[in-house]
């Protein structure tokens, strides 16, 4: 029963997926009507499944459960079993994940009525519904890291929906690029785990245990090594500092896909892997410590940037970065259930702000129009204990979102670019 | 049985092109894919009755029968004029041929063979002299390679091996490739890079002979090859012309399978096998789509948006679903054939094993960069030109394939970890004699 709740919980949405694109692969294509229905039914079963499994759990004293699907293949000592993995972490996870696809795909319905994109949004949520389930609801790194990367494909291709636009297809290159570079950190852990205790699934890794409990596989620098490229790969996927540039970048997709990417889901898969690892992050001082200063600063830079922002969307999210950033040091200095109920609290209340953003200003008119007065602009006594020789500088430090992207820029892919452009002419030069 | 099926998957081509050249250009378009599709099904009976026996032949045969059928219904129709088509088509009969054979001497005089198109392709092109002395060069190297092969055998297969380096475009012999795939058609270039002979000729001959370089990490040939691929990829990164950005992520590729293959353990070897199908469907699905575009549309650039995507939706996601096939994306058989070979190279190349992640997390951005460049931007004007049915089967054949395995790699991995065994397997003596089974 447990294992059919959360098979159709997970998979309901890839499968709804592949039936679009298959039939879109064939040449047909499904009115909006009857794709805002499939769309509606699989999130509405999904959402059951879900809360049927917390249920299940609740009712039959179940702290954990694996539930495996199988080898999926083998060649030599190199076995792929696949498992899912449910319990006091996952199942709060999934009901999240699950209720905020089916609340934001029923506002999408109505938001992107008639919008030219409407079938490919729309494909692209349902693949991104079926991913952050699998990172969810993984038993482990290699099934983890599927999820993981269909999370980034639909984030880039999301952020640059409004196809006439060339903007978005920059911002939504940049953020696939920070992707690309910190998920070789989720790769390269599960290839470790392989090679060091032949499986990537959690309970070997992490200990047999219910969650936040558990004695993990590894031990010594390999330990580290795999905190640390956790560590990375969570920091891509959450934009701590300093690679938070990606993220209010991202602000130029859709407003829905920015609700559930950027204000609640997506942004939060990097706190869930780093929770998922606590029984090994328990036992490193270093990559603990590590994850507070990075959050620490990200918070401290969200905030002071932040606070320059002229758009709704880019306040809130580094109102959201900062949030991450607190949470981040919460997994760091070695909370469990606190930065749990964070995440769920605060991707609740990001999903629903990014919601209203559109129709922010109205409501504001409508607020002042009844107080008979401006509303009142807040932030004044914390800037009147910055000395007024440091404000300008922090403003324009904030103006600029920190140099972060110039520094990367710069400092990275610049020189690289450049290094690569000349080895190609070098070649054009050579035979043509 | 079995000799007979093989014969008869070679001649269906053969005698499909032979008579393509002299039929009118609708005739003759019907007449070869008639001709591809018998050879293919024969290819695939084939397959299975000369598996496990011979597992490699029963790897390669069927790719390359599928690559010729998917050219020839996904050619666009100017260029596939009778006499293309015949040629296309008698290649494919020796693509098949060489994929059948392990007798050294056939398998000499079949590398030179399927060489021969691309060069009468180029021909009058500015790369023409470069792709004569590259390809030259190879088919010197190992046909004496093969003649010396028993009175100096140590230089008998430095001699087929430099000669595979230069056929798969292995740094630092890999200039021509990008030369030539944009001075020429890209019908017969698929056909010269997609199967990828170097590869198979690589384990059918070399690998059996001196097992104990492979592993052994003094030949160079896996560091080489992860050079080339990260190299590759970072140069597919900053091309401006769709047409050389997809040659750079062939040779990238090309160059992952070779790293496979040298690994010393079965499962990286499986990968390599596994990968050298994978991203020579990948690669064919990518090239015609791209070929599709550009005869639409003429020849694309990367440093500006083209605004296709309303021009043609269907052809946009062919291209898209085409190259994260091709950059190992989650469930497509690249991401199982890449899970294998980075495992194994990182057990078997520590430190340069990180170039195999550098050279896939770049070949993604590259894959989505181009799509995104392409399609998206100001719409373009004009009718919209979409996929034709027949253009949509012969992208979505290989694509449903790469998905399927990527998906259920079950079979296909076997297949692979049989080839492999039977590879590490073979008596060093001597490369086995024709129909070895």
């Amino acid at each position: 029963m447990i294992g059919w709740l959360a098979r159709i919980a997970v998979f309901a949405p890839i499968a709804a997926f592949a039936w679009l694109g298959l039939a879109r692969l064939l040449g047909r294509r499904a009115s909006e009507r009857s794709l805002t229905r499939l769309v509606s039914l699989t999130f509405v079963t999904s959402v059951i499944a879900a809360l049927g499994l917390a249920g299940a759990m609740i009712l039959e004293r179940r702290s954990s459960e694996v539930v495996p699907l199988g080898t999926w293949f083998s060649s030599g000592t190199h076995r792929v079993h696949l498992s899912l993995l449910v319990d006091g972490l996952s199942v709060p996870f999934l009901v999240l994940s699950s209720v905020l696809c089916g609340t934001v795909g029923a506002f999408a319905t109505r938001y992107l009525h008639q919008d030219p994109g409407f079938h490919r949004f729309m494909a692209l949520m349902l693949l991104f519904a079926g991913g952050i389930q699998l990172v969810t609801a993984a038993g482990g790194l290699d099934l983890a890291y599927i999820g993981w990367e269909l999370v980034g494909i639909t984030s880039a291709l999301l952020i640059a929906y409004y196809q006439n636009r060339e903007a978005p297809v920059h911002h939504g290159l940049w953020a696939f690029g920070v992707y690309r570079a910190c998920d070789v950190g989720l790769l390269l852990a599960g290839l470790v785990a392989h090679a060091r205790l032949g499986s990537g699934a959690y309970p070997v890794l992490y200990g047999a245990a219910p969650w936040p409990a558990g004695a993990p596989g590894l031990a010594g620098d390999t330990a580290t090594l795999v905190a640390f490229l956790l560590l990375l790969s969570a920091m891509g996927k959450s934009a701590q500092v300093p690679l938070s540039g990606w993220l209010p970048r991202a602000m130029e997709g859709p407003t829905p896909s920015s609700a559930i990417f950027y204000g609640a889901l997506s942004v939060h898969a990097g706190c869930y892997i780093l929770l998922r690892a606590a029984p090994l992050l328990d036992q490193q001082p270093g990559a603990s410590a590590a994850l507070v200063v990075v959050g620490l600063v990200t918070a401290l830079y969200a905030t002071v940037v932040g606070r320059a922002q002229t758009d709704i969307k880019s306040t809130i999210a580094y109102a959201t970065l900062t949030q991450l950033g607190i949470i981040f040091a919460e997994i760091g200095l070695g909370l469990r259930l606190i930065p749990l109920v964070h995440i769920m609290g605060h991707a609740c209340l990001r999903a629903l702000q990014f919601l209203r953003a559109p129709s922010l200003l109205h409501e504001r008119h409508q607020v002042e129009a009844a107080m008979g007065e401006h509303v009142t602009r807040t932030g004044a006594h914390l800037e009147r204990h910055v000395p007024a020789s440091a404000q300008l500088w922090l403003y324009r430090f904030a103006l600029q979102r920190g140099y972060l992207d110039a520094l990367i820029m710069g400092w990275v892919v610049g020189p690289v670019l450049r290094a690569l452009a000349w080895l190609d002419r070098l070649e054009r030069k050579w035979i043509g | 049985m079995d000799r007979l099926v093989e014969w008869a998957s070679i001649a269906a081509p053969a005698i499909g092109g032979a008579s393509a050249r002299f039929l009118a250009p609708r005739a003759a378009r019907a007449v070869s894919l008639g001709a591809t599709s018998v050879g293919l099904a024969l290819a695939v009976v084939g397959a299975i009755l000369v598996f496990p026996s011979d597992a490699l032949s029963a790897l390669g045969v069927p790719l390359a029968a599928t690559l010729g059928w998917a050219l020839v219904l996904g050619a666009p129709r100017a260029w596939a004029t009778p006499r293309a088509l015949s040629g296309l088509l008698v290649n494919v009969a020796l693509l098949v041929a060489t994929f059948w054979t392990a007798e050294p001497r056939l398998l000499a005089a079949l590398w030179i063979a399927t060489m021969l198109p691309v060069a009468h392709a180029l021909r009058g092109t500015p790369a023409a002299r470069a792709y004569a002395a590259y390809s030259s060069a190879s088919a010197l190297l190992f046909a004496g390679g093969v003649a010396c092969r028993h009175a100096l055998p140590r230089l008998g297969v430095a001699m087929v091996v430099s000669a595979i380096l230069i056929r798969k475009a292995i740094a630092p012999f890999h200039s021509w490739l990008p030369a030539a795939y944009s001075a020429a058609p890209p019908g017969p270039l698929l056909l010269l890079i997609a199967p990828m002979v170097g590869a198979y000729a690589l384990v059918r001959g070399v690998v059996p002979l001196v097992p104990e370089l492979f592993g052994g990490r003094w030949l160079l040939l896996g560091p080489l090859a992860l050079v080339t691929a990260a190299y590759a990829a970072g140069l597919a990164l900053v091309q401006v012309e769709l047409r050389r950005m997809v040659a750079w992520l062939a040779v990238s590729q090309s160059a992952l399978v070779l790293v496979g293959l040298e690994c010393p353990d079965g499962a990286g070897m499986a990968g390599g096998l596994l990968s050298w199908l994978s991203a020579g469907a990948a690669i064919t699905g990518l090239g015609l789509a791209a070929w599709m575009l550009e005869a639409r549309f003429g020849p694309l650039r990367l440093d500006r948006h083209s605004g296709l995507y309303r021009r043609g939706p269907a052809l946009a996601l062919a291209f898209l679903v085409s190259g994260l096939s091709l950059v190992s994306f989650p469930g497509t058989a690249g991401f199982v054939s890449d899970d294998l070979l980075l495992a194994a190279v990182l057990d078997a190349f520590p430190a340069l094993g990180l170039l195999l992640f550098v050279a896939t997390g770049l070949n993604g951005f590259t894959v989505l960069r181009a799509y995104l460049r392409l399609f998206h931007g100001a719409s373009a004007k004009g009718p919209v030109i979409d996929l034709l049915p027949r253009e949509r089967l012969a992208l979505v054949v290989p694509i449903a394939l790469i998905i399927v395995n990527g998906l259920w790699p079950g079979p296909l991995v076997r297949l692979g970890t049989a080839a492999a065994r039977q590879i590490l397997a073979t008596p060093s003596t001597e490369l086995r004699p024709l129909h070895h089974r």
